[in-house]
C-alpha cells in the first residue's frame, strides 16, 4: 500500500495545492475570531454539552472570539447529510453553511463516519477532504482538522468477542484515516488536533467513568475530557484539569453557551424548512420572516457569555 | 383540487368555532349500541396530546407539544412529557404528573428500560426518573440525526414489537442520518426503523407511506400501519417493502382500502370486556372527518382484506381531533383528542390565530353489557406469575408483562422454559403462547433452536410465519438457517411463503435465492407428517391453493434485487443453476433487471425454454438493459419464431427499446428481408418501422414503395410512413411532404403531418393551420394538437403560423383543452389560439366583497345536492380526473374528506383559478428529452432509472432519467376558465357539494360495499341497431359495435337515472350498464340487494337473472359481469346496488 504521507503529496500536486506557502501551525486564537465547528455528531451534540466551547471561551475570556457549530449528523467531506430534498446538493449547502457563518477559523472534524468504508475508499476520502479544504479557503481563514477518535468497547450481551473484533477492525481503518487527515494537515500548513493519542495515554483500568455511551457517542464527562485535551492545544499555560468546571460561574458560562447554540441551531437549521424554505415555500414561505428574528437573540446571548466568560476566568 | 390559505380571508370561520367545553364535545359523539364514552382527562391538566403509551402499572404516559407547528423567536421550547392516573380505578384520571419538560415537539413516547423513550425533534431521548420524585432527572440522548423538514413528519409513533425491539416511524420530508457504533443509518422518506437499545442496532423495516402515525402487531407479530396522509386505510406491512412514495423504489405495495380516508393511530383490540365481534379488530382515527374507525381484517391469501365497520366514535364536532388510541388496562378504549379546528400546517397558517395550542383531551370508551377487567398487578408477580400472563385474555397484559420480563433479564428464562413446555397442547391458542414464549427469548438476545423449530413446524401456520420471521433475526447463529426456511419457502400457506422469502433476503448465501424462488412452485407438498387425522381431514390437499399473489410476488421480487449481490456473481460463475428450473431463473433475471443477466435471458430465448407467460417479461428486461449484441440476437429469433404474435413482440420491443435508448442491432438485419414480404400485415408495417429506426438503406426502396403505393392497406402504409418518417433523407421527406398536403383530411395525411412535426416543424405548422381551417369534425385533430404540444419547435412555428389566420371556434376550444390536458403554460400559444378561433377563458379573481357575497351565497341557498348533478356534469369532466373515496379519476386528489377541511374560501378560489395555489404533489411536471420530446404529467414516482409519470388521461408514462435534458414544474392539470361552463348559482352548488364531501353523513362515503364503478354503453346508432336486431341480451354477451366508458355512482352509491346514456332501441327508451365483481376463489354464493328492481332487467356473466330486492348469485372465480338493461320509462329510482360480502375474496371496483 501507499503511505499515507506519499498518497497526499500525489494529492496535493493533482490538486495543485503544493505552491500553498504551509504557514506556521500556530494553534490559537485571535481576537474577534469567528470559529466554526463542523462535523457530524460529535461535534453536532457538543452544542448541547458546551464543554468545548466553554473551556475554549474561558481561556480567551480576553479576546472576542464567537463559536457557530454547524455540525450535522451523520456527515461527510461529502456532506452526505445536508441534502435533504435535493441529496446532490449536500456539499454544496455545506459550503454555503460554512460561507453563511463567514469564520476566520474552522474545526474541522471528519473522518470518522467515513473511515467505516475501509481502506479502500481511503483515497477518494483524502481527495475529497482536500477538495472541501480547497472550497472553504477564504483569505486569512484557518482551518484546525480533528483526528477522529477510536471506538471504545461496545458492550453488548451476546456475543462481545464478535463486537470486540469489529471495535477492532474499526479502529485500524481509523486510526488509518487519522494518520490521513494529520499528513493532509501538515502539508496543508493546518492545524490538528489528535483525539487518538488522548484514547491511548488514557488506560482502561484508570477510568472512573465512560468516555461514551455505546462506544460511539460522548458522554458530558467524555466532553469534558475531550474538550480539556482540546483546549490545552490553544492554551497550553493552563491546566484545564485544575479547572473546577462545576462552579458557579463556569456552570452558568456553560449553560449561556448552550442557550446560545441553541437559539442559533433555530437559525441555521430550523424545523419546517419544507415550508420554510424548499418546494412548500409558496404555501408557507412567509413563515421563513421570523427565522432572522433569531439574530439578536443569538448577539444578546453572546454578549452576555462574553461578561460571564470574564468574570469566570477572574474567579 | 387545490387547496391555499388566503390571509386576508383566515378569520373567516372563526364563528364556526366552539366553546371548548368537553360536555359539549361529547354530546356530539355517536357510538355503536351499547357503548360509552367518559372524559378520562382533558384540559387544563393536558394539553396537545400527541402520542400515549401506558406503562406496566397502567399509568398513561403522553406527550404533548404547546410549541407545534414552529417555535416562535423569544420562546422557550418547554413541550412536556405528562403522567396520568387512575388510581381509584373510576375511569377518570386522577392527577397529572409533569414527567419532563423543556423539550421541543416530542412526538413520540415508550416506556422502558427504567424511563421513557421520547422522540424530540431531531433526537431520540431516554429519560430517567432516578430518585423516584415523578419528575425525570437524567436526560440521555440514544439517537440523534433525524430530519426536521416537517414538525409533522419528524421522528414519531414509538412502539415496542413482538420481539421487544423499538419500532418508530418518520414521514416523508424527512431525511434522517443516525450515527450508531456500527456505521451511519440513513433514512430519506418514510419508513419504520427498528432499533434494539442496548446493542445500539438500527436498521430500517419498511420504506415510504405518506405519514404514517400508526403502526401495531397482531397476535403472530403480523405488522400493520395506517397513513395520516395516504389514502389506503390498513396496510398490510411485509418486512422490508416500500409502499406508497418510497424514496426511489421501483415497486411499491398498495394498502388494502384504497380510496379510505387519512387515518391516524393504529391499535389491534381485543380482550373481556369487548363483544365477541370486535375480538382484534383495528381501530384507528379519521382526524379530519371527526371519527374513530373500526376495520375487520381477515386473511387472504399471503395478504389480508380489510373491510370498514361501523365507526366506534362519529361526530360532526369541528375540533373533535382523534389521533392515537390505546387499550388500558382496564380492558377500555383509550383515545387521545388533540382538540383544534385548525389541523396541520403546511396548507394553514403557522400563526393562524384559529390554531389551538391549549386544549386536549382523553375519551374512555367501554361497552356498557360487559364488566370491566380487573387491571393486572403485574409490577410485583414472581417470575412465574408473570410469564403465565402471556397467556391473559388481554392483549394488554400480555404486552406489558413480556416487557415486564424482558426488563427483568436472563433470569426469567427457566420460568419461560417451564412454562411452554406445560402450557396444554389441546388448548385454542397453543402455538400462539410457544411463540410468545420464544419472543421473549429473542427479546433478552438468546437463542433457542429447540422451540424455534417446533414452531417453524406446528400445524398454526400463524406460529411458521412469525417463526420463519425469527428465523431470518437469527440466521448468524442457527446452525443451517436454509434448512429451516426451505420447507416454509413452500409451505401451504402462502404467507409462510411469503414470511420465509423475506427471512431468505437475509442470508447471504447463494443459495438462499434458489429455495426463495421454490415459493414460485404452485404444487402442494404432501401433507405433513406432524398432522393428527382429524388435522389432515382439515387441511385437505387443494383447499388452500398457493397462488403467487400481488404479496408474495413483490416478496419474491424483493428478495431477488436484496440478494443481487450475493447471487449474481455465483450465476455468473456457475456455482447456482436453480435446478435447471427456467420460471425460476427468468423471475430472479426480470426482477433484478441488471444488464449482466441479459446474455443469460437472451441465450433462454434462443434455446426456446422461456415460458410463453413470461416471454414478455424477459423481453422486457433484455430490450431495457441490453446492447446491439443482444439485439442481434434477438431479431435473428424471428427467423424462428413459431407464431405472429411472438415475432410481433420482439419487433415492437425493438422499437420500444429504440425509441427509449437508440439502441440499434448490430449486423446486417437479414431477418428484415423475410419479414417485408411475409404474410402478415401486422409483421410487414412492424419491420418497415425497422428498417426505418435502424436506418437499413438496403430495404429502403421497398419501404418507400409501400409509402407511395394508394392501394396499400391502411395498416401497412401506416408502417411505410413512419418508418420512412425515422428514416429520414431528402426523399423520405419529401413523400411525406406531398402526402401531407394532399388536403383531403384522410388519417393518411393527419399521420404524414405529425411524423412531419420533428424533421419539417415549418411544413408540419403550415399544413397543421390548414386541417385547422378545413377541419369538418375538431376532435380529429386531438391527437395532431397532441403531438405538437410534445415539441417545443412546434409549438413556436404553430403560433407564429397561426398569427392573422383564422380557425373554427370549435377546433380553437379542442386545441385549448388539449392544452390545458398537458399541464404546460404557454401564454403565447393560448393567445394565438384564442385569437384565431375568437374565444376567450381564463382564471378569475374575485375582490373581497365578491368573495363575501359568494360565501354568503353558499351559506344561504347552496344546494349539495344540485352541486353533486354539476359536478357529475360530462362537459366538466370533475370526475375524469377527481375520484370520491376510491370512485373516480386518479389524476387529481381523492376528494373524500375534502369538506372537513377545506374552508369556502379556498374551494371557491381553486375553481376560479386552480393554479394560483396548488395542493403538494399535483403541481404537473414537465419534462423535455434528449430528443427534443416533451412529456407532462403528475409525478407519480421517481426511481434510480425512470421517472412516472400520470398524464391528465389517466395514462402512465415512464421516461428514463438519462434521457431527461430539462425538467420543470408545470401548472396545475385542473383547467383553469372551467367555471366558463357554469352559470353562477351552479358554481354556488358545486362549492356547497364539495363543502359537504366528508362533513354531512348524506356525502360521506359509505364502507358497505356497494356498487360504484360502472360502465355505460354509448348510444352509438350501431349499437341501438344491433341490439334491436339481436335483443338486449346482447348488452350482457359482448359486441364489437358496443363502447363502454366508465362512470361512476353519487356519493351515496346511487346512480342517477336521469344522467344514464340513453338510446333508441326500436322505440323504447333504454340503457345499458354493467358493474364488475372479482372473485378470488373458485366459487362462491352471495347476495345482491337492489334498491328497487322495476324496469330492470338483468344478466350475470352473459346468463339471464331474476331480479328481486335480494338476488341470490353464484359468482365464479375471477371476473363476474352483472350487466342490466334500464328502461327509462318504466323507472322512476334511481339505482344502488349493495354487495353481500363479508368474505375478503370478493371484491368490488372501489
Amino acid at each position: 500500500m501507499i503511505s499515507p504521507r506519499v498518497l497526499i503529496l500525489l494529492l496535493l500536486t493533482v490538486f495543485g495545492r503544493l505552491s500553498f506557502a504551509a504557514e506556521a501551525n500556530d494553534l490559537e486564537f485571535r481576537d474577534g475570531d469567528r470559529v466554526v465547528l463542523l462535523g457530524g455528531t460529535i461535534i453536532e451534540r457538543e452544542q448541547q454539552f458546551g464543554h468545548w466551547e466553554t473551556l475554549l471561551t474561558i481561556a480567551h475570556a480576553d479576546k472576542h472570539i464567537t463559536f457557530r457549530n454547524l455540525g450535522w449528523s451523520g456527515d461527510t467531506v461529502w456532506g452526505e447529510s445536508r441534502g435533504m430534498f435535493e441529496p446532490h446538493l449536500g456539499y454544496q449547502r455545506l459550503i454555503e453553511e460554512v460561507t453563511a457563518a463567514n469564520p476566520t477559523v474552522v474545526l474541522v472534524d471528519y473522518g470518522s463516519n467515513e473511515a467505516f468504508a475501509g481502506e479502500e475508499r481511503l483515497v477518494e476520502f483524502v481527495a475529497q477532504y482536500v477538495k472541501l479544504l480547497d472550497d472553504l479557503a477564504a483569505d486569512g481563514r484557518r482551518f484546525i482538522l480533528l483526528s477522529p477518535m477510536h471506538l471504545e468497547p461496545i458492550r453488548v450481551p451476546y456475543d462481545p468477542d464478535a463486537a470486540a473484533d469489529f471495535v477492532e477492525r474499526t479502529n485500524a481503518n481509523i486510526a488509518l484515516y487519522s494518520k490521513a487527515i494529520e499528513t493532509l494537515a501538515l502539508d496543508g500548513g493546518h492545524g490538528f488536533v489528535d483525539l487518538l493519542s488522548l484514547q491511548s495515554d488514557w488506560e482502561q483500568p484508570q477510568r472512573k467513568f465512560d468516555l461514551t455511551f455505546n462506544g460511539l457517542t460522548l458522554t458530558d464527562q467524555g466532553y469534558l475530557l475531550t474538550g480539556r485535551w482540546l483546549a490545552s492545544f490553544f492554551s497550553p499555560a493552563i491546566n484545564f484539569d485544575e479547572l473546577d468546571v462545576d462552579s458557579p460561574s463556569i456552570t452558568q458560562l456553560r449553560e449561556a453557551i448552550v442557550a446560545k447554540n441553541e437559539l442559533f441551531f433555530h437559525r441555521w437549521r430550523p424545523q419546517n424548512f419544507t415550508y420554510l424554505y424548499s418546494f412548500r415555500k409558496h404555501e408557507q414561505g412567509n413563515n421563513a420572516v421570523e427565522i432572522p428574528q433569531f439574530d439578536p437573540l443569538v448577539e444578546q446571548k453572546e454578549r452576555e457569555i462574553h461578561k460571564l466568560a470574564r468574570a469566570a476566568s477572574e474567579n | 383540487m387545490i387547496l391555499f390559505c388566503s390571509s386576508a380571508n383566515a378569520q373567516r370561520d372563526l364563528k364556526d368555532i366552539p366553546p371548548p367545553d368537553p360536555e359539549l364535545e361529547r354530546e356530539t359523539f355517536v357510538l355503536p349500541e351499547g357503548f360509552e364514552v367518559n372524559l378520562f382527562a382533558a384540559d387544563p391538566q393536558i394539553a396537545k396530546p400527541i402520542q400515549m403509551n401506558f406503562d406496566p402499572q397502567g399509568r398513561l404516559w403522553v406527550v404533548s407539544s404547546h410549541t407545534y407547528p414552529q417555535i416562535l423567536p423569544g420562546d422557550e421550547a418547554n413541550d412536556r412529557v405528562l403522567i396520568l392516573e387512575d388510581t381509584d380505578g373510576d375511569g377518570v384520571s386522577d392527577g397529572t404528573t409533569v414527567f419532563a419538560d423543556g423539550l421541543l415537539i416530542p412526538t413520540g413516547i415508550e416506556l422502558g428500560d427504567g424511563g421513557a423513550y421520547v422522540a424530540a425533534s431531531t433526537e431520540m431521548l431516554h429519560l430517567k426518573d432516578t430518585n423516584g420524585d415523578g419528575r425525570a432527572d437524567t436526560r440521555r440522548i440514544v439517537l440523534s440525526g433525524f430530519g426536521t423538514e416537517d414538525t409533522h413528519h419528524i421522528l414519531h409513533t414509538f412502539r415496542w414489537g413482538p420481539e421487544q425491539l423499538l419500532y418508530m416511524k418518520q414521514s416523508i420530508y424527512i431525511h434522517s442520518h443516525v450515527e450508531t457504533p456500527w456505521g451511519v443509518e440513513r433514512l430519506n422518506a418514510g419508513g419504520t426503523w427498528r432499533f434494539r437499545p442496548e446493542n445500539w442496532k438500527l436498521s430500517v423495516f419498511d420504506r415510504g407511506l405518506v405519514n404514517s402515525w400508526g403502526l401495531d402487531f397482531d397476535d403472530y407479530g403480523t405488522t400493520f400501519a395506517t397513513d395520516g396522509a395516504g389514502g389506503e386505510g390498513i396496510n398490510y406491512i411485509v418486512p422490508g417493502a416500500s409502499y406508497l412514495t418510497a424514496y426511489g423504489a421501483p415497486r411499491i405495495l398498495h394498502g388494502l382500502n384504497p380510496g379510505s380516508p387519512k387515518h391516524c393511530g393504529l391499535e389491534i383490540v381485543d380482550g373481556r370486556h369487548l363483544p365477541d365481534d370486535w375480538q382484534g379488530s383495528m381501530l384507528t382515527n379519521d382526524f379530519r372527518g371527526h371519527r374513530v374507525c373500526r376495520f375487520v381484517v381477515t386473511e387472504d391469501g399471503s395478504g389480508y382484506y380489510s373491510q370498514e365497520q361501523q365507526e366506534v366514535i362519529k361526530s360532526d364536532h369541528v375540533a373533535f381531533r382523534p389521533i392515537d388510541i390505546k387499550m388500558g388496562p382496564d380492558g377500555a378504549i383509550y383515545i387521545a383528542d388533540w382538540y383544534n379546528p385548525i389541523i396541520q400546517h403546511g396548507e394553514v397558517d403557522f400563526r393562524d390565530p384559529r390554531r389551538d395550542h391549549t386544549h386536549g383531551r382523553i375519551w374512555r370508551v367501554t361497552y356498557k353489557w360487559n364488566p370491566l377487567v380487573e387491571r393486572p398487578q403485574l409490577v410485583d408477580m414472581s417470575n412465574d406469575e408473570l410469564v403465565a400472563q402471556l397467556a391473559a385474555p388481554e392483549r394488554w397484559t400480555r404486552r406489558q408483562a413480556k416487557r415486564l420480563l424482558k426488563e427483568r433479564g436472563t433470569d426469567v428464562l427457566p420460568a419461560v422454559k417451564r412454562w411452554a413446555r406445560n402450557l396444554d397442547n389441546s388448548a385454542p391458542g397453543y402455538h400462539q403462547r410457544r411463540l410468545e414464549a420464544l419472543w421473549v427469548y429473542q427479546s433478552l438476545d438468546v437463542v433457542e433452536p429447540e422451540l424455534l423449530e417446533s414452531l417453524l413446524t406446528c400445524v398454526d401456520h400463524n406460529a411458521r410465519a412469525a417463526a420463519s420471521r425469527v428465523v431470518g433475526d437469527w440466521h448468524k447463529r442457527l446452525d443451517a438457517p436454509l434448512d429451516l426456511l426451505a420447507p416454509r419457502a413452500t409451505d401451504e400457506h402462502p404467507r409462510v411463503r411469503l414470511e420465509a422469502v423475506r427471512a431468505l433476503a437475509t442470508i447471504p448465501d447463494p443459495h438462499a435465492i434458489e429455495i426463495a424462488m421454490t415459493a414460485l412452485d404452485p404444487d402442494v407438498p404432501p401433507l405433513s407428517a406432524f398432522m393428527t387425522a382429524e388435522e389432515r381431514q382439515l387441511n385437505k390437499p387443494g383447499e388452500l391453493p398457493v397462488q403467487v399473489d400481488q404479496w408474495l410476488d413483490y416478496a419474491l421480487w424483493l428478495t431477488c434485487r436484496d440478494l443481487e449481490p450475493v447471487w449474481e456473481p455465483a450465476l455468473l460463475a456457475g456455482e447456482i443453476d436453480f435446478g435447471s428450473n427456467v420460471r425460476h431463473l427468468t423471475y430472479v433475471l426480470k426482477s433484478a433487471g441488471s444488464a449482466k443477466t441479459v446474455p443469460v435471458l437472451t441465450r433462454l430465448l434462443s434455446e426456446g425454454r422461456v415460458p410463453d407467460d413470461q416471454r414478455q417479461d424477459v423481453l422486457d428486461v433484455v430490450t431495457e438493459y441490453g446492447g446491439p449484441q443482444e439485439f442481434r440476437e434477438l431479431l435473428e429469433l424471428t427467423s424462428s419464431a413459431d407464431s405472429v404474435e411472438v415475432t410481433a413482440s420482439i419487433l415492437e420491443s425493438l422499437l420500444r427499446a429504440h425509441r427509449r435508448r437508440k439502441v440499434v442491432p448490430e449486423g446486417d438485419h437479414q431477418s428484415l428481408d423475410r419479414l417485408l414480404t411475409t404474410e402478415n400485415a401486422r409483421l410487414r408495417s412492424l419491420a418497415m418501422q425497422c428498417v426505418g429506426a435502424w436506418h437499413v438503406e438496403r430495404l429502403w426502396p421497398q419501404v418507400k414503395g409501400v409509402a407511395e403505393q394508394v392501394d396499400s392497406t391502411p395498416q401497412e402504409r401506416n408502417g411505410a410512413l413512419q418508418g420512412a418518417a425515422s428514416y429520414g433523407g431528402e426523399e423520405a421527406i419529401n413523400l411525406l411532404r406531398s402526402l401531407a398536403k394532399q388536403d383531403d383530411e384522410s388519417a393518411l395525411q393527419l399521420q404524414a403531418i405529425r411524423l412531419l412535426l420533428p424533421i419539417d416543424v415549418t411544413t408540419a405548422a403550415q399544413q397543421t393551420v390548414t386541417v385547422m381551417q378545413q377541419a369538418k369534425d375538431a376532435e380529429r385533430l386531438v391527437s395532431l394538437i397532441e403531438d405538437v404540444l410534445r415539441q417545443k419547435p412546434a409549438i413556436e412555428q404553430l403560433t407564429g403560423v397561426l398569427n392573422g389566420q383564422t380557425i373554427p371556434a370549435d377546433v380553437a376550444v379542442v386545441a385549448l383543452r388539449a392544452l390545458r390536458s398537458s399541464g404546460q403554460q404557454l401564454p403565447e400559444f393560448s393567445a394565438a389560439l384564442q385569437q384565431a378561433g375568437g374565444v376567450t377563458t381564463g382564471p378569475k379573481q374575485l375582490s373581497p366583497e365578491e368573495m363575501e357575497a359568494m360565501i354568503d351565497d353558499v351559506l344561504s341557498h347552496g344546494d349539495p345536492a344540485a352541486g353533486e348533478h354539476v359536478f357529475r356534469r360530462q362537459d366538466l369532466n370533475c370526475i375524469k380526473c377527481h375520484a370520491i373515496g376510491g370512485a373516480g379519476g386518479k389524476v387529481g386528489p381523492d376528494l373524500v374528506s375534502l369538506g372537513a377541511t377545506a374552508q369556502l374560501d379556498y374551494l371557491i378560489n381553486a375553481l376560479l383559478d386552480p393554479n394560483k395555489q396548488i395542493k403538494e404533489n399535483y403541481h404537473t411536471q414537465v419534462i423535455v428529452t434528449n430528443d427534443g420530446q416533451t412529456y407532462s404529467g403528475i409525478l407519480v414516482r421517481e426511481s434510480d432509472r425512470d421517472v412516472l409519470l400520470r398524464d391528465a388521461e389517466g395514462r402512465e408514462i415512464s421516461v428514463p432519467l438519462d434521457s431527461i435534458d430539462e425538467r420543470v414544474q408545470g401548472v396545475s392539470l385542473m383547467p383553469a376558465g372551467l367555471t366558463d361552463k357554469l352559470t353562477r348559482s351552479e358554481l354556488v352548488d358545486m362549492v356547497a357539494f364539495l363543502k359537504a364531501l366528508g362533513r354531512l353523513p348524506e356525502y360521506t362515503v359509505n364502507q358497505t360495499p356497494i356498487v360504484r364503478q360502472w360502465e355505460m354503453l354509448q348510444p352509438t346508432e350501431e349499437a341501438a341497431f344491433r341490439l334491436r336486431r339481436v335483443g338486449d341480451h346482447l348488452a350482457a354477451e359482448g359486441d364489437p359495435a358496443f363502447q363502454w366508458s366508465p362512470d361512476y355512482g353519487r356519493v351515496d352509491g346511487t346512480l342517477p337515472l336521469d344522467q344514464l346514456p340513453v338510446m333508441n332501441v326500436g322505440g323504447r327508451q333504454m340503457s345499458f350498464v354493467r358493474f364488475r365483481v372479482t372473485v378470488d376463489q373458485p366459487q362462491l354464493a352471495t347476495t345482491l340487494s337492489f334498491n328497487q328492481t322495476r324496469g330492470l332487467t338483468g344478466w350475470l356473466n352473459g346468463k339471464p337473472v331474476a331480479l328481486a330486492e335480494v338476488v341470490p348469485v353464484e359468482l365464479e372465480s375471477g371476473e363476474n359481469w352483472l350487466t342490466l338493461a334500464v328502461s327509462a320509462v318504466a323507472r322512476a329510482n334511481d339505482l344502488k346496488i349493495t354487495l353481500d360480502t363479508t368474505t375478503p375474496e370478493v371484491r368490488l371496483a372501489p
